[in-house]
């Protein structure tokens, strides 16, 4: 009773309405996945399902093709994103902007893309690559249908995710503890190796745990490179699974749960590390703001620049490189030429194709109604836990937090199994889509909107109550104009994550033709071979992100 | 009439009490000085006064009204206490310009545009930075962003005005010239203060009445002289500056004859024969030469630094070292050199031992 009479009204009803918001996109998905695995056969419950995805489906397989594969992309994502991570922010590397930009622009780009391009570059007959090679030594080494090839291509997306991490802990870092160790004698590389790396371990971990699940639910890539090898990880099982005639919901679901198992091990692995080291040994946030003097590479320089634009290169110019010459090529792969060269493929998309207008309305809509939810409920969930003693709150944003654990794949699934017996016609829908995709998105904005809401200094609010505002008009007045660039910054992130989404839409849209989205009818176009169309597609989706990318990028910059 | 009037407060984290029992009472005009240690509890019992946090016990009424009593039964959130507050970090809104920061209490009150403007206007001459109002807090040099963090606080005419360390953040001279402002405001506009430092000059030059405080209680409530003159104990009497202490024992006729040797008269006579000890200030010592017929004991230099105006002395006397700090002019000595200590007696707090 006291704790209701101590907080007005109003923070309650905030507060219920964010729980509610949370478990309807979080929790009622992650339970139904629970409860669908346990359907069996005959309407019982058990774990029948859990033994039928062993006994009839040679599902240790996929489980040794999925860890191999996680395992593989992780750590080659790790050695990319770590050494550029590091050379960017603490060493004299020219061309930093460049990798900067590289690493942004591979992480808002679809990762079907990256694919595809390499289908175009290394595929074993017609790759160009290999073409050129052939030409050269007489044979074609390159077979992007393979597991080595899913593990590189994947990296080339996930690395960025690993550089952007690493790259903000290290420009927080005072460069007094490097400094302190060069005036020592220690060389660049012994510095980097001793001192600079030991002190954001904290976010080497994170980087390398969140990399592995984020590898588990990734579902373009293997799609694109493995299944026309007959190379299944989990999230392409799980694609068999309910595209398969009949659909078997039961057995994704065992499936899915098993990975969510996984994912909950990682995590708590990551809580344990957390908890352990002493956190005084890592406070290296200098208050300062004194920009620390670069590590000299020396004549290492022109080989790690090289490095750098060769991750570049591989990363993003080649493939949009490829994709931009195959939208404008008509001609079956292999054989293209100059003189091949129109504007058919577009042509044929935005005039002749059926509902494109339609289509791209539904991408644009999903995307709107997902950065709108996440937004309103990222900020909902950080200003109540930090802003509030509310009790729960803690709860609250541990439950909104709570999607990073399960692979995107497998929440899809849970996601069917809640709402497809749903009475108000949810299932099927856009608003359904975009809710899932949001409870994706949720943590990342909760983290960004979180970590802002860190940085405002707690008497600028106190000094609006003293001057005897409410604490409506605390938020409006003060908080929100405070923390508009990174609102900003959020929304685009978001929006632009719901624009490229493929297996949220693909998986929930059950294959009608209201609710396709560009990512879907791009990866309908591939899987029937049109590739000229699909590139043109995509072309005209990376179109769609930079108008909405490159204005809110500005708007930012001129603020600020 | 009273401003602000607190009694039996108490506020607790955990198992601490960082306000334990305080009481007070300040009539209106006043200038209050919560002066004390980092971690006594001040800071907390000024944002108990503004509500930002909430007391476990006692009562605060300003002026007429009771903002907190009955563990809170009565509780009157911090905006509607009608008060201004200036807190360390300025807490100047960033996205706002002066005019759009000292317009801000008016408008939460529902002024309208004329009286708002004309208002700002004169905040803004008061605090003396008339024409300021289009700038942005980011082109401001911490001076003046204290300027306008008091124009918007007095914009509304608060009835009580907390200041919770507001010179910290400012360089040395700029502090002293703020406090001489932060005098003459408060003079200008009768404003009733709280104010909260851990700077004893400060407190003294600000101040009507000055609670000391440690370990959340309230160790002495004196006016700046009275406490100057007869700190109420030991402790306080170091931490306002009395950092010698010299042992002895009382004489009939106000004398106490020192431990190390000699004679000083004092002002507050103790029992014959009982046992003392004198805290005395830098200031308040004198150095002489041994064969000298100063009234203290002997000494031997231990080191000197310049200060500019004096030099610092630490002496040994036997094992406890003395700071004497000696006018430039005087007498000069080594390292290691003998010494003889004159006390200023009338300017020690005698305590019993």
């Amino acid at each position: 009773m006291t704790a209701l009479r101590r907080f007005p009204f109003a923070l309650w009803l905030a507060f219920a309405l964010a729980a509610a918001g949370v478990a309807i996109l979080n929790l009622l998905p992650i339970a139904w996945l629970g409860i669908g695995s346990l359907k069996q056969a005959g309407g019982t419950l058990g774990f029948g399902r859990y033994v039928e995805l062993f006994e009839r489906f040679s599902f240790a397989g996929v489980l040794v093709n999925s860890w191999i594969y996680a395992l593989g992309t992780t750590l080659l994502s790790l050695v990319l994103g770590v050494a550029l991570a590091v050379l960017v922010a603490r060493t004299d590397l020219p061309g930093k902007a460049l990798v900067r930009f590289t690493a942004l622009f591979a992480f808002v780009s679809p990762p079907w893309l990256t694919a595809m391009a390499y289908v175009f570059l290394a595929s074993p007959n017609a790759g160009y690559l290999n073409l050129a090679l052939e030409a050269l030594i007489g044979v074609k080494p390159l077979n992007i249908h393979s597991m080595a090839g899913m593990i590189y291509v994947s990296s080339l997306f996930l690395y960025a995710y690993v550089f952007l991490t690493v790259e903000a802990a290290l420009a927080g870092l005072d460069g007094a503890y490097e400094e302190a160790a060069r005036v020592t004698g220690a060389s660049s590389f012994t510095v980097i190796r001793r001192v600079t790396l030991p002190l954001v371990a904290p976010s080497l971990i994170a980087a390398s745990i969140f990399s592995l699940i984020i590898s588990w639910g990734l579902f373009a890539t293997p799609a694109i490179l493995g299944m026309p090898a007959r190379l299944y990880v989990f999230a392409t099982q799980l694609y068999l699974f309910l595209n398969g005639f009949p659909p078997r919901y039961e057995v994704a679901a065992a499936m899915g749960v098993l990975f969510c198992l996984v994912a909950f091990l990682l995590g708590g692995l990551l809580w344990l590390t957390r908890r352990r080291r002493d956190a005084a040994r890592f406070a290296v946030i200098g208050g300062k703001g004194r920009r620390p003097s670069l590590l000299p590479l020396g004549r290492a320089r022109p080989l790690a620049a090289a490095f750098a634009v060769l991750v570049s290169i591989l990363a993003v110019i080649l493939p949009y490189a490829i994709i931009l010459w195959m939208s404008l090529n008509t001609a079956w792969f292999g054989g293209a030429s100059l003189k091949d060269l129109s504007f058919g493929n577009f042509s044929y998309v935005l005039t002749e194709y059926r509902d494109i207008w339609r289509i791209v309305g539904n991408t644009l809509g999903i995307a709107g109604m997902e950065a709108g939810m996440v937004l309103l409920l990222a900020f909902a969930v950080a200003y109540l836990a930090r802003r509030t003693a509310l009790p729960g709150r803690t709860v609250l944003s541990g439950a909104a937090y709570l999607t990073v654990l399960v692979p995107g794949t497998a929440f899809v699934i849970g996601v069917i199994w809640a709402w497809i017996k749903s009475p108000m016609g949810l299932y099927g829908g856009l608003l359904l889509i975009a809710m899932a995709q949001a409870a994706r998105s949720l943590p990342l904005a909760l983290r960004n909107i979180g970590d802002g809401l860190g940085q405002v200094d707690r008497s600028l609010e106190e000094a609006a109550v003293i001057c005897g505002a409410g604490r409506f008009t605390r938020i409006r007045a003060v908080l929100l104009p405070l923390l508009r660039p990174v609102l900003l910054g959020a929304f685009a992130l978001v929006f632009l994550s719901g624009l490229r989404d493929l297996n949220t839409p693909l998986f929930l849209g059950g294959g009608s033709a209201d609710t396709l989205t560009l990512a879907v009818v791009i990866f309908n176009f591939w899987s029937e071979s049109r590739m000229g169309e699909s590139a043109a597609l995509t072309i005209l989706l990376l179109g769609l992100t930079l108008a909405v990318f490159l204005p809110l990028h500005l708007f930012v910059r001129v603020r600020q | 009439m009273s401003a602000v009037t607190v009694s039996g407060l108490v506020k607790a984290f955990g198992a601490v009490r960082a306000v334990d029992d305080v009481s007070f009472e300040l009539p209106s005009g006043a200038v209050l000085g919560l002066l004390g240690p980092s971690g006594c509890g001040k800071t907390t019992l000024l944002r108990c006064i503004a509500g930002l946090e909430t007391p476990d016990d006692g009562t605060i009424a300003i002026g007429q009204a009771t903002v907190f009593a009955e563990r809170g039964r009565v509780l009157v959130p911090p905006e509607r206490r009608e008060l201004g507050m200036m807190f360390q970090s300025y807490a100047i809104w960033p996205h706002m310009t002066v005019a759009e920061n000292v317009a801000f209490g008016l408008k939460v009150r529902g002024w309208n545009a004329a009286k708002t403007a004309r208002r700002i206007e004169e905040a803004l001459d008061l605090v003396r930075l008339p024409g300021y109002g289009r700038r942005y807090p980011g082109e401001l040099s911490g001076g003046q962003m204290q300027r306008v963090v008091l124009a918007r606080c007095l914009a509304y005419h608060p009835a009580l005005l907390l200041l919770d360390e507001p010179l910290a953040n400012l360089d040395a001279h700029l502090r002293e010239e703020m406090r001489a402002e932060l005098r003459r405001i408060q003079r200008e506009t009768g404003t009733t203060m709280v104010a909260v430092t851990h700077d004893q000059a400060e407190a003294l030059a600000l101040s009507d009445l000055i609670l000391v405080m440690e370990a959340g209680r309230v160790r002495q409530a004196a006016d700046p002289r009275a406490l100057h003159a007869r700190p109420a104990s030991p402790e306080i009497a170091r931490f306002l500056g009395a950092v010698n202490r010299l042992d002895g024992a009382a004489r009939a006729g106000g004398l106490v004859a020192l431990a190390g040797g000699g004679v000083v008269g004092i002002d507050h006579a103790q029992p014959a024969g009982s046992p003392v000890v004198l805290y005395l200030r830098p200031g308040d010592l004198r150095l002489g030469a041994a064969n000298g017929d100063a009234n203290g004991p002997l000494a031997r230099v231990d080191s000197v630094e310049f200060l500019g105006e004096a030099l610092r002395y630490r002496v040994l006397v036997g094992d406890r070292v003395l700071v004497v700090d000696q006018p430039l002019g005087g007498p000069e000595y080594d390292l290691g050199a003998d010494v003889r200590i004159a006390v200023d007696g009338s300017a020690a707090s005698c305590f019993a031992a």
